[in-house]
């Protein structure tokens, strides 16, 4: 496999996480420092179901994403209800990532492969159809984002006791954007496995984490191909610039600060960039209307 | 008829008492004022009927149902609905998607349709863009639906959080100071649009107000508070010559 | 019982840490509603400088931890004055100023693992190790200082805060920023002087921490602990915030003589999530909305 391609396909993984987090962060103004545990679990059910019972990829990395989006509703339920500060949930989220982690290495060895993970996995993820998923988890997205309930997720973001005076079920909107960030690092984590062809629980730490939420917060709020856009550049850069590796996180850190200095909102916010998009659905329809026109 | 029956409420804040047994009923259809000097707890009577606060004592009754211990948003889909006396408008959402909140707080469709953008979510979409327009011509803002709400001037900010309650299809609509900061030309502006308001609707409204001329102008009744207890309630006219009204509001405004 | 005993002291010394730096967590969310995310930071720094005092300088223990308390406090002011002051004044949203924390949070263990490497580092006082035997209890010195400190510092805070001007206009700030700002306090004074004492205190805790453990970059990772007992006890309740970390340093210390070492780090999650389903407003909380 091609060096460019490996990055390529990193990209996209990416890409899929961070739409589902641009949800919860750009829109619903929570933000999560343990989102890597749900790529731990949408990874271990994917890889279990292609391993174990030779399940579909692609319905493995689905069933992935659900598998996280019901964790997700664990750490929901205590943390988003009533008036409980964002704060409690971003620190419950920090605990819930640690303790899926811990849990991965210590419960099931047999199934699981404990602290050493699980390997021999078949190489199922490739360029093409991780290209697909990223495209079509930035329309998924997007589209929620343009419904309703993306507006209602802004408005909650500002004034959630003026929205909740609004007829706006706080718990519940703030639960389904939980779980759609879930759901799409869910898919994005049974990408990884199939991409590493192994596993081990370590992989999904803070630094994953905090990388994820880097890249949306560079994106900028209320955006999806923003933030889509931020980890394609955050991803490709350590690849450029190897020699700044031990330094890569400082530079992380660093970044953060400079963003909420200088920009808080992001380098997109409040904008989406629909050129490809456009482009693309050009691309089809030209390509979908010549058999048409042949006949 | 009585929509909403305030008896013997009491909030306590840390000890000390905001709102005192204060008891008052509004009738459908009235438009009623409600008045009193600076922190007389006029907002938190506002507040604890409309489930921001837990009152300490007292039940609230609106057309028949205690709202007592009921979550905001059920007593906003009941039919209450209230503006701000700081604005909450959304700042970055445009005119009309502040109204569509109002109009659709809760989507008709789930998640995964939205994410699909199925059909019947265009649809439903469609609709409330066309309603939530609606009530920006009937407030007579239709000229900004499309601009950000945060940078809309001062006084097109209070009309829209007006209009974006109305959008709720509230029974009672309460009014937190909608001419703060306004002055007396303005304010006597708001006053007729708030007539025009109370007479295209014909929902029940109860107004906060510090600016007298504009509760004297559109109240037929109004309910005086001082120091968290009712004083009074009567008439424009008879709480213009009522002795205790003058001396604990004037009073407090030679002070 | 001995063991129980033993177990208990070792609870409340290091619950004492976690009641510090719950304090500091609290101390600026009473008075600006965010929690500083940085604090872990500090705390790293706090540590760092003890350390450094006594193996450059040569200073005895208690004047390197009296340094290390105000550089961390120092470090702490820092912060506020480049980072959150210009962004307060913009009047961003407080998301924003919590990813700010995380900023400094993920910058400042990573510089200093690349300037001072990842290697563990014992705190260098001989005089804090020796154990000392309490009837059948042994305590080691560290912990027996980081008791005593703590609680000497607690009511030098307290203190501070009821009796002093700079206190009444941090209680103000803290009842009603915007109104206690309209009635002449100086918020950017009352700023620096959480941030000082805030940092201090994780400075203090940063020290404790390094006697106990070890001193290294990661190490302000402990400082989640203190958020969460800040949380436990009712985010803003000084009080609750002190009970809360001598309670989870308690139960931590129990739950891994008594249960298992694994899961000794989850269980102040576990006690986060239970007091969140049952006391949304933590143990001594007070439920704050929007000024409508």
């Amino acid at each position: 496999m091609g060096y460019l391609e490996g990055i390529s396909i990193s990209i996209c993984i990416n890409i899929v996480c961070v739409c589902g987090i641009a949800i919860l962060t750009g829109y619903m103004g929570l933000f999560s420092m343990g989102h890597a545990c749900f790529l731990c679990l949408g990874a271990y059910t994917s890889a279990c179901l292609t391993k174990y019972l030779g399940v579909n990829y692609f319905l493995s990395l689905l069933a992935g994403g659900a598998v996280a989006a019901a964790g997700s509703v664990v750490i929901g339920i205590p943390t988003l209800r009533g008036k409980i500060s964002g704060d409690c949930f971003t620190i419950a989220t920090l605990g819930f990532g640690e303790a899926v982690r811990i849990l991965m290495a210590n419960i099931g060895t047999n199934l699981f492969g404990g602290a050493t993970g699980l390997s021999g996995l078949e190489h199922f993820t490739n360029l093409k159809s991780s290209v697909v998923i990223a495209v079509i988890a930035i329309i998924l997205t997007r589209n929620y984002a343009r419904s309703q309930h993306g507006k209602i997720a802004l408005a909650i973001r500002d004034y959630a006791d003026a929205s909740e005076l609004l007829g706006v079920n706080i718990f519940h909107e703030k639960l389904k954007a939980l779980m759609i960030s879930a759901f799409f690092c869910g898919v994005g984590g049974g990408m990884m496995a199939h991409y590493y062809v192994y596993i081990v629980p370590n992989i999904f730490g803070n630094t994953m984490s905090n990388n994820l939420l880097t890249s949306v917060v560079l994106g900028g709020v209320a955006s999806i191909t923003g933030p889509a856009t931020a980890t394609g550049m955050l991803t490709a850069m350590p690849e450029a610039f190897r020699f700044l590796d031990n330094w890569r996180l400082s530079i992380y850190g660093l970044t953060l600060l400079i963003i909420m200095r200088v920009r808080p909102e992001g380098l997109f916010a409040y904008k989406e960039i629909t050129a490809p998009f456009t482009a693309l659905y050009r691309w089809i329809k030209a390509k979908a209307l010549k058999p048409a026109a042949k006949a | 008829m009585a929509i909403l029956e305030i008896k013997n409420l009491s909030v306590t804040f840390g000890g000390i008492k905001a709102v005192q047994n204060v008891t008052l009923s509004v009738d459908n259809g009235e438009f009623v004022g409600l008045i009193g000097p600076n922190g007389a707890g006029k907002t938190t009577v506002f507040n604890a009927v409309t489930g921001v606060i837990k009152p300490s004592g007292g039940e609230v009754v609106f057309d028949g149902q205690v709202l007592n211990g009921m979550r905001p948003d059920k007593i906003a889909h009941l039919g209450i609905a209230r503006t701000f006396q700081n604005i909450r408008i959304y700042p970055k959402l445009t005119a009309r998607e502040n109204v569509e909140i109002g109009v659709a707080s809760i989507p008709k469709y789930d998640t995964i349709s939205a994410m699909l953008r199925l059909p019947h979510v265009r649809r439903w979409d469609k609709e409330v863009k066309e309603i939530s327009e609606k009530y920006l011509g009937q407030i007579g803002l239709m000229e900004y639906k499309d601009v950000k709400a945060g940078s809309l001037p001062y006084g097109i900010q209070r009309k829209l959080e007006i209009a974006r309650a109305l959008a709720t299809q509230p029974k009672l609509l309460f009014l937190d100071e909608p001419a703060a900061g306004m002055n007396t030309a303005e304010g006597l502006e708001l006053v007729d649009f708030l007539k025009q308001v109370h007479e295209m609707t014909g929902i029940t409204i109860i107004l906060i107000e510090h600016h007298l001329e504009v509760v004297m102008n559109v109240c037929s009744r109004i309910n005086v508070l001082n120091l968290g207890q009712l004083l009074f309630t009567g008439s424009p006219e008879e709480v213009q010559k009522n002795p205790e009204v003058i001396k604990a509001y004037l009073g407090e405004r030679r002070k | 019982m001995n063991t129980f005993l033993q177990q208990l002291i070792t609870g409340i010394s290091i619950g004492s840490i976690y009641a510090l730096l719950a304090v500091g967590y609290a101390l600026v969310f009473s008075v600006f509603n965010f929690s500083n995310f940085g604090f872990g930071a500090t705390m790293m720094f706090g540590a760092f400088a003890a350390y450094y005092v006594i193996l450059g300088l040569k200073l005895p223990l208690f004047v390197s931890i009296l340094l290390g308390m105000a550089a961390a406090g120092v470090v702490s002011m820092i912060f506020e004055l480049v980072i959150y002051r210009p962004m307060r004044k913009k009047n961003v949203m407080r998301v924003y100023l919590m990813i700010a924390g995380l900023g400094i949070n993920i910058f400042a263990p990573n510089f200093m693992l690349q300037i001072v490497g990842g290697a563990v580092k014992g705190f260098p006082s001989d005089w804090a190790r020796v154990t000392m035997t309490v009837g059948s209890v042994n305590i080691t010195r560290s912990d027996m200082l980081a008791l005593a400190m703590s609680i000497a510092l607690l009511a030098l805070l307290w203190v501070f805060l009821y009796k002093t001007r700079v206190g009444l206009g941090i209680r103000a700030s803290a009842f009603d920023t915007r109104t206690a700002a309209l009635m002449g306090i100086n918020v950017n004074v009352v700023a620096s002087a959480v941030f000082l004492f805030s940092g201090a205190a994780a400075g203090v805790a940063g020290c404790f921490y390094g006697m106990k453990y070890s001193v290294y970059p990661a190490m302000g990772a402990v400082a989640t602990k203190g958020f969460i007992a800040s949380t436990v006890g009712g985010l803003g309740s000084l009080g609750g915030a002190v009970v809360a970390g001598l309670l989870l340093g308690f139960l931590e210390t129990m739950i891994a003589s008594y249960i298992s070492t694994t899961y000794r780090d989850l269980f102040a999650y576990a006690l986060l999530v239970i007091v969140l389903i049952f006391l949304p407003g933590g143990l001594m909380g007070r439920q704050v909305h929007d000024k409508l």
